[in-house]
């Protein structure tokens, strides 16, 4: 037991040094200039010079990642409510819904920097759009899917729609919904980021996004590896984040044999 | 006059009557016939139980009392009214009891029982409350498990409070669907006696769908045995001495115990 619990720790690590250590081995041998590939100490040097920026960017963008992924919890639930109340709302709307997830965020992100400006809420709305899909569909199979006895059960006592829904088919839908915010904010993360891009360092923004694309310009490339190890570490703290969440939310709506059967 | 009849029409909210029931469900353009024309009477306070291989239809005989599947024809009477037209209101004095215990898994066991009481929202707070903690203790859950949620609760339990929960809007009938197929022997004998006890006590009219012939004849004043979608054959179980435990030894039980599996046997060659 013991042994393995070490081993689970180590061998990451060793992953880690080995890693590094070809890359930096790989620099020295073949004599890249530091334009096209940094030595390792290079980038963790950049990084700790501009560990202010980078904070300040993470956070910035932290924070739209976050609203973003909100606004998908709250505006995906309420779409999601409003599809399993009539198959033919559903029938009608679902394309669409389905466009959000197939179109290039890349495409439109561009006509929302036109219409919304080089702003801070454009880069929400773009995090939000990227990252309501599995929000809708999930919770909307959530919502249609409820266990029959318990829909037998509400109907045995002439519960009303709203009772059914407010008593029985939300509560049932929240493990979806947590699943979805699982999938939605790696999404969420992306989204701010290609929205960051594409507002550049135009506006009075300093995001991660827009980190990267200035030193793209200054051909600054330990610069850039490091806002781009943040944007991952960033990734990784909002998904502990929603898990933390889920689990706690889940604790309570534990599987039972009525439920999940 | 008038007082009179309403009187007896009281007292007569438990019987049901089935006549010329016909159900067929459609599955991939095939349509099977699962109740043809079936005919059932249950008099007020009596118990009921629907024995028959699985398929027969006696799920769906239970779910067609409930109104909770339309037939495509015949008349359901509850009570000495027709209720087989009406899609939104049933009778208030029916329950349910479904085959797993169907406990709401976000809910502690005591909002679990509370809410047939909420649902309709009649009650006023604390005279609800007693309600539910009155049926909680009789189903025989000690406090300590009232503030729990379904899933730290074992089969049995979790099947008191599904008993409670249907008990706790006074019901005059009680429809069961195998609520006891998934629990041992003990555990089944032991939830056998506490529906006994509370059919007695609150005058139910309970129809009990099961596929143990044991459970059937120590619960039942009459077995409807049933075979390829109607009544094959209906048989009363009368006892002259409590049914205990002790009764389950007996050369009559035994008797009875033969006489239906007899029937059983037969029918089912038949399919």
């Amino acid at each position: 037991m013991m042994t393995s619990r070490l081993v689970r720790w180590i061998a990451p690590v060793l992953v880690f040094l080995i890693f590094t250590g070809v890359w930096d081995f790989s620099v020295r041998w073949f004599d890249l200039h530091k334009v096209i590939l940094p030595k390792p100490m290079d980038v963790l040097y950049a990084m700790f010079q501009e560990r202010w920026i980078l904070l300040r960017g993470s956070w910035v963008t932290f924070q739209a990642a976050f609203l973003g992924l909100l606004a998908s919890a709250v505006i995906g639930s309420s779409i999601a409510i409003v599809f399993s109340q009539s198959r033919v709302v559903r029938i009608s709307f679902y394309p669409y819904v389905l466009f959000l997830q197939t179109v290039p965020i890349v495409a439109i992100a561009p006509l929302l920097i036109l219409w919304f400006g080089n702003e801070f809420k454009t880069v929400v709305l773009v995090s939000c759009i990227i990252s309501i899909f599995p929000v809708i569909s999930n919770v909307t199979s959530g919502l249609i899917s409820v266990n029959e006895n318990l829909r037998d059960l509400f109907r045995m006592q002439s519960a009303n729609r709203l009772q059914v829904l407010l008593k029985l088919s939300i509560p049932s839908a929240v493990p979806q919904l947590v699943l979805g915010l699982r999938i939605s904010c790696g999404l969420a993360v992306i989204g701010a980021i290609v929205g960051e891009f594409f507002v550049g360092d135009r506006g009075a923004y300093e995001g991660l996004g827009t980190i990267i694309t200035a030193r793209q310009g200054n051909l600054n490339t330990a610069s850039m590896i490091g806002a781009v190890i943040a944007c991952a570490l960033l990734g990784l703290v909002l998904l502990v984040f929603v898990n933390l969440i889920g689990t706690i939310v889940l604790r309570r709506w534990t599987k039972d044999v009525g439920f999940e059967s | 006059m008038q007082v009179q009849s309403m009187m007896a029409s009281a007292s007569d909210l438990g019987s049901i009557e089935c006549s010329g029931i016909r159900v067929s469900y459609t599955t991939r353009g095939q349509k099977r016939e699962v109740l043809k024309q079936l005919d059932l009477s249950v008099p007020a306070s009596t118990i009921v139980s629907l024995l028959g291989p699985s398929g027969c239809g006696k799920s769906t005989l239970l779910r067609v009392i409930a109104g909770l599947v339309n037939p495509d024809g015949g008349i359901v009477t509850i009570g000495g009214e027709d209720w087989s037209n009406s899609d939104t209101s049933k009778p208030d004095w029916m329950s349910f009891v479904f085959q797993e215990s169907a406990l709401l898994p976000w809910r502690t066991v005591r909002e679990n029982v509370a809410l047939p009481i909420e649902l309709r929202g009649g009650v006023s707070k604390g005279n609800s409350q007693e309600q539910v903690a009155r049926w909680l203790q009789h189903v025989g859950l000690g406090k300590s498990d009232w503030n729990k949620k379904p899933n730290e609760l074992s089969g049995g339990m979790k099947m008191r409070a599904s008993i409670a929960r249907a008990m706790v809007t006074k019901p005059k009938i009680l429809l069961m669907d195998e609520p006891f197929a998934a629990l041992d022997d003990v555990l089944r004998s032991k939830l056998n006696d506490l529906l006994l006890k509370i059919a007695r006590e609150e005058c139910c009219t309970v129809v009990f769908v099961t596929h143990n012939i044991a459970e059937a004849v120590y619960l039942s004043d009459t077995i409807a045995i049933m075979a390829r979608g109607q009544i094959a054959e209906q048989i009363s179980i009368p006892f002259d001495e409590l049914r205990t435990n002790s009764l389950r030894g007996t050369p009559k039980f035994a008797s009875y115990f033969g006489q239906v599996s007899d029937i059983l046997f037969r029918t089912a060659l038949d399919t």
